[in-house]
């Protein structure tokens, strides 16, 4: 067997037609970052309602929060039996830098009268930036997965078989979400721990949920995302991922009407491996 | 394989249900003539917030109630199929509003279970004080549709018609606060009010974001007489 090769990521946000309607900034974030063997991404779908009204500020400090903290448990994600403990630690450090940065945030832009008087801001300070977050982590084989709110991450065999590591979150009932501006974010988050050789992983994606609200296909679309990616990757390699992921974001963020986020963490060996035999 | 990541995408429904009080009060004064004027007028009105939404399919809706609630419009239907046939209000009918909301809560029960669809937006008219000559009570129907999931998400508005109209009722049907509860007091109010309510209930139910949040202001200093509430 060979060895499995390093990993890069590929990452897109697209606005809702919605939120362009509306003359609305967009509301998600995305962010990653790889030095080839290691790499870590994040994507936040800030809420973006009159009650949330700095979520935009809020998603973007969420995907930086995730991406500095995850990046420094990264030298010690060797070991699959410590990584739940460690990555359950970077939340709790995330979700505090979150809420470091976004009072820092109020305290350089103090909500205005009208703001205060409209929403009651000043007595929930972090709701107008509440946002949900999604972000993995991988060195080496050990990838780690976190998530407070919808959205959805997905992890994809060489085989095209995708699964959803993580637990559900039962308050996620399509008209509300989990957020980092709650009383206890940490009450909601929800990690998985993955051990990419013993699970053959080719890739994984994380996407916001205006990707898959749409689709007609509404409990098989990210079976069928991930076995597509997969099959792309190989067949036509990852710059034509890469070309072809906005417009992949486009459709559904102009159907759906909603921001439309994705990441994706990709081994970068994956167009020149062979396809692995199917089970007998 | 298709090149389409993730397959086909289809508009998600709006439901849009009126529910309309056509008790025997509502012939008093002119109420029911102007609530058929008031429907008349704000179907351009949800056409334009369809071509205004195309990510929502708006489904239209339309159940009357007096003695026994009873469809008008039963099948969701787009909006730009509604042909408006002119309600009658029900001589010496009750309010039997409670029942309404059971047979709105059965409605909804058969809405689709997945997060599929928009919180339905349902328009609430009355013009008098719930009666419960069926059994059921307007708190028990109520309490049926704030048990469903789709009853409690919904975006739910309520004008009352005249000085008669239970004001308490419909702000507890209403639930939030924040929400406007309008009273029209003649025909040009009710058109108003009406056609306000539509517009802003389906700007807040597609809202592809989670929660509500009804910010639109009411229509003020709308002009007419108060008839309806000089004339009883």
């Amino acid at each position: 067997m060979t060895p499995d090769g390093g990993w890069t990521t590929l990452s897109g946000s697209v606005i809702g037609s919605v939120h362009q309607r509306d003359h609305l900034p967009i509301q998600d974030a995305v962010l990653t970052w790889n030095d080839g063997n290691q790499a870590v991404l994040a994507v936040a779908d800030g809420h973006g309602h009159r009650l949330h009204f700095r979520s935009d500020t809020g998603s973007a400090l969420a995907v930086v929060s995730a991406v500095e903290e995850l990046r420094r448990i990264l030298p010690a994600l060797t070991d699959p039996r410590s990584a739940r403990e460690r990555v359950s630690a970077a939340a709790a450090a995330i979700v505090a830098t979150w809420e470091a940065k976004v009072r820092h945030h109020i305290e350089a832009n103090p909500y205005s009268q009208a703001e205060d008087d409209e929403t009651g801001a000043s007595a929930d300070p972090l709701r107008p930036y509440g946002t949900t977050l999604l972000a993995a982590a991988v060195s080496g084989d050990l990838m780690v997965l976190l998530q407070i709110g919808d959205g959805d991450s997905v992890v994809v065999s060489r085989a095209g078989v995708a699964s959803r590591p993580l637990p559900e979150d039962p308050m996620l009932d399509g008209t509300r979400t989990s957020s980092l501006c709650e009383p206890d974010p940490l009450s909601a988050l929800r990690v998985a721990v993955v051990d990419t050789r013993v699970d053959d992983v080719a890739l994984a994606f994380l996407c916001t949920d205006g990707f898959g609200t749409s689709r007609v296909d509404s409990d098989g679309w990210w079976r069928q995302t991930g076995e597509q990616l997969v099959e792309f990757g190989r067949s036509r390699g990852l710059d034509w991922l890469r070309e072809q992921l906005p417009g992949w974001l486009e459709e559904p963020a102009q159907v759906g009407g909603d921001d439309t986020s994705m990441a994706i963490l990709v081994r970068t060996d994956l167009a020149t491996r062979t396809v692995p035999a199917p089970p007998r | 394989m298709s090149d389409r990541l993730g397959g086909a995408l289809a508009r998600k429904p709006l439901h849009f249900i009126f529910v309309l009080d056509v008790s025997g009060s509502m012939m008093r004064g002119g109420r029911i003539q102007a609530l058929n004027n008031a429907i008349t007028e704000v179907l351009p009105h949800l056409k334009d917030e369809a071509r205004a939404n195309p990510h929502a399919e708006m489904l239209i809706r339309v159940l009357a109630f007096a003695n026994e609630p009873r469809w008008v419009i039963e099948q969701p239907t787009p909006v730009e199929q509604i042909h408006w046939e002119r309600l009658e209000a029900v001589p010496r009918g009750f309010t039997e509003l409670g029942s309404a909301l059971m047979t709105l809560t059965d409605a909804l029960s058969h809405l689709d279970d997945s997060s599929s669809a928009f919180p339905p937006a349902i328009i609430l008219v009355s013009d008098g004080r719930p009666t419960q000559s069926s059994g059921t009570t307007f708190a028990e129907g109520l309490q049926a549709l704030l048990n469903n999931r789709w009853g409690a998400t919904a975006v739910r508005l309520a004008l009352g018609v005249g000085r008669d109209a239970d004001m308490h009722s419909l702000r507890r049907f209403i639930g939030d606060e924040d929400v406007p509860l309008l009273r029209a007091d003649n025909p040009e109010q009710l058109v108003e009010y009406i056609v306000w309510a539509s517009k802003a209930a389906s700007k807040v139910a597609s809202r592809p974001v989670i929660g509500g949040g009804l910010n639109a202001a009411p229509p003020s200093a709308v002009g007419g007489d108060p008839i309806w509430s000089t004339l009883g």
